[in-house]
Order: structure tokens, then sequence, then C-alpha cells
């Protein structure tokens, strides 16, 4: 038998499935240098991977949440949070200002303002079917209503003003908002309007991408 | 991900980092990355016959079927964290293998290629199985092209040793192939 015969069949060996990969192969494969030379594309694969990682974080983190106790905004920030993913990287995924995850998280923004484009980045993300992400919007835009009332009243007895109030504040007027707005909401089937041209729109816009599945 | 970031190969294997890695920290899969990415394509592609076009691919696939796949390591089931991510690129490669064999459904040639004929490779596992683990990891780490240095000091003897025993090793083989080896006798599939 030729050398070259007996090589050909030795790295056919080590390819097949009779021979694990062991310790000691490992060892000395990483210990060789030209084994651990870089590889152009690196950045594009460890972008890619990012993209992979977070999406799969927050197909867990969405698995243990229910979206009746959210506004849009707070269910976004629950989801993020849990994924451990960072507003800025929210805002690097759907190329937004940084500042807008947390004006939309806060209900600072309705999500029903957002261009529609920009709200559809927002569920493609976080992959809320739209039948969510329509009792999202509802209680969004009820608890924002009733914030308002509160802030107003909380100003006209002396409270402390929107810039200065704290991020604990906040949250705790947007959950009391969202209580009161649901109580509301189930003594009423009634879609409000904003909602209802908002999710037209969206519908339309993840058609337009292909995105069906979130079409349920 | 908390404390120092991982510089070297030994500290993908620490208990620390393995716990980074289950409780699902990006950073810590993002160290992995740039630590065994480029490894792991040589290894597609070196050892495993991937082209490098597909090996990058497969490498990254791999790397992130570990971020799944990470909950059911046992560090105390025997192998490290290091080479069970190989042994994941390793199966991983040789399905990518088998579906570009099926596009491809030239019969087998031998001689020369023996390496893709089944025969040939039944009876090399079956002689390598006879040999001592040493003995075998010599032959098959030599085989994936890998130094007489490395390979000397991960089974701590010297590399002249290494080098005396891996030929004596080879002329073995091709003296068991010509006593009785697959091409001997019976018609080459």
């Amino acid at each position: 038998m030729k050398e070259k015969e007996l090589n050909e069949m030795l790295a056919a060996a080590l390819r097949s499935r009779d021979f694990d990969v062991t310790d000691k192969f490992v060892d000395a494969f990483l210990s060789d240098e030209v084994n651990i030379s870089p590889v152009s594309s690196e950045q594009d694969l460890l972008s890619k991977l990012r993209t992979r990682l977070q999406d799969q974080a927050i197909a867990k983190a969405k698995a243990s949440l229910p979206t009746e106790r959210f506004s849009f905004g707070r269910y976004i920030e629950a989801i993020r949070e849990r994924a451990k993913i960072s507003r800025a990287d929210v805002a690097s995924r759907i190329k937004c200002s940084l500042d807008l995850p947390l004006r939309l998280e806060r209900g600072d923004i309705s999500p029903c303002s957002l261009h529609v484009g920009q709200l559809a980045d927002f569920v493609v993300l976080f992959a809320v079917s739209i039948g969510d992400v329509s009792n999202l919007l509802i209680t969004s835009v009820l608890a924002n209503e009733e914030k308002v009332t509160y802030r107003a009243s909380a100003r006209s007895h002396g409270g402390v003003r929107t810039d200065v109030r704290s991020e604990d504040v906040e949250r705790a007027l947007d959950a009391f908002a969202r209580k009161m707005a649901q109580k509301q909401a189930s003594g009423s089937a009634a879609v409000p309007e904003e909602v209802r041209t908002c999710l037209f729109g969206l519908e339309a816009e993840l058609r337009r991408r292909g995105r069906i599945e979130l079409l349920k | 991900m908390k404390g120092k970031p991982v510089t070297t190969f030994d500290e993908i294997n620490t208990s620390e980092f393995l716990r980074q890695l289950q409780e699902g920290s990006v950073e810590a899969y993002e160290h992995l990355f740039r630590r065994l990415l480029s490894p792991l394509v040589r290894f597609l592609v070196g050892t495993m016959g991937l082209p490098e076009r597909d090996a990058e691919e497969t490498a990254s696939d791999v790397l992130f079927s570990v971020y799944k796949k990470i909950g059911s390591y046992n560090p105390k089931g025997g192998a490290r964290l290091t080479t069970w991510i190989f042994q994941i690129a390793k199966n991983r490669a040789i399905d990518v293998l088998r579906k570009t064999e099926q596009l491809l459904p030239e019969p087998e040639p031998a001689g020369a290629l023996a390496g893709r004929n089944e025969r040939y490779v039944a009876w090399i596992s079956g002689q390598l199985k006879s040999l001592s683990s040493d003995d075998r990891e010599l032959v098959l780490s030599r085989a994936a092209g890998i130094s007489y240095t490395e390979i000397a000091r991960s089974l701590g003897i010297t590399e002249g040793t290494a080098r005396v025993r891996h030929s004596r090793l080879i002329e073995r083989l091709k003296k068991a192939a010509e006593e009785g080896g697959p091409s001997a006798g019976a018609a080459r599939v």
C-alpha cells in the first residue's frame, strides 16, 4: 500500500464517527498556532451570531411572559430585561435613535404615534403577534389617557415635575394608570379608533415584509 | 460578563466561564466565539475536509448550537468544554459532508482516494482501535496535520519520541495493509 493511500484512509477515519474527539487531540490542535490565525469574515459572523443569540433570548423571555398585564412599551421592556438585551442593542437592531426605546418603554411616546414602519420594527424584533399587539396597544392608549390625568392632578397638588420624576415614580404611575385603564377596558369592548388605524397599517406592513407568522 | 474576559483556551474550560455560558451571558458567548471561531474553521477545513466558505458558516452554527445545548453539557461527563464543542463541530461536518455526497452520486473511487471507500475506512478503523489510546492519538493527530511539538506536549513525551513512534506505527499499518488489508484478495468496491 502506498503511503498516500494510507494517509487518505487515516484522514477518512478521523472524519468518521468511529472516533470521538478527545481532550488530548483538542489540546494539541489548539496549541498549534497555525490553527488560530484570524478568519476574515469574523466580524460579519459575530454580528450574525449576536442577532441569533438575541432572537433566541427574546423567544425564551417571551415564553414566560403574559401580555395582558402590560402596555406595549412595558411589555417590550420586560422582554428586553429578561433577555438581558440593552436599549442600545435594540436601537442598533432596528436602526433608531438611542432614546426611542426608552421613551417608548416609559410611555412618553404612544406606540400608535410611531411611524408604522418603526412600530413594525419593534413588533418584528420582539416577535409579537398582531393579536397580542392589539391588546398591548389598547392598554397603552387607555393607560396613557389615565396617566395624563394623574400627572395633571399631581402637578396641581404640588407633585414633582415630569423632568425630575424618577424612573421608579414613573413606573409606579404607569402601573397604576394601567390598572385603572384595564378596569375601564373590561367594561367596554370598543377598540379606540387610533388603535384600529394603527393595527390596520401594521398588518399591511407585516404583510409587505412577509412576516405572515405574526398576523395571528 | 462579570470578571476577567477569557484570554486563553484554558479559561474556557473553567467552571466560572461555564456558569456564565449556562446563565446565557451574551458577552460570554461573544468571547467564546472570538476564541474558537478560527480554530473551528481550521478544524472543519483541514481535518474534516469542508470547503472554506461552508466551514465558516458551519463553525458559526456550531457556536450558536452551543448556546442552545449548553444546559445539557456536563463537565463530569468526561470531555472538556472545548472538546465537547469540537465534537459538535465534527458531527455537524459529517452531516454537511453527507448532504454534499448525496448531491454527488458518482461511484466511490478506490486506490489513491481510498479514504472515500467505506471498506478501506472500516479496515483502518479496526487497525486504529487495536492500538493503545496514546498511539491512536498520535497517528490521528498527525493525520490532522498537528505538529509533532504539540502532539508530544499533549501526550507528555519528547518530540523525538513522537516522531520515532509515529514512523514505526505508520510502517506497522503499511505492513498490515500489505498482508491482509482491504485491497488484498477481494476486488475493490
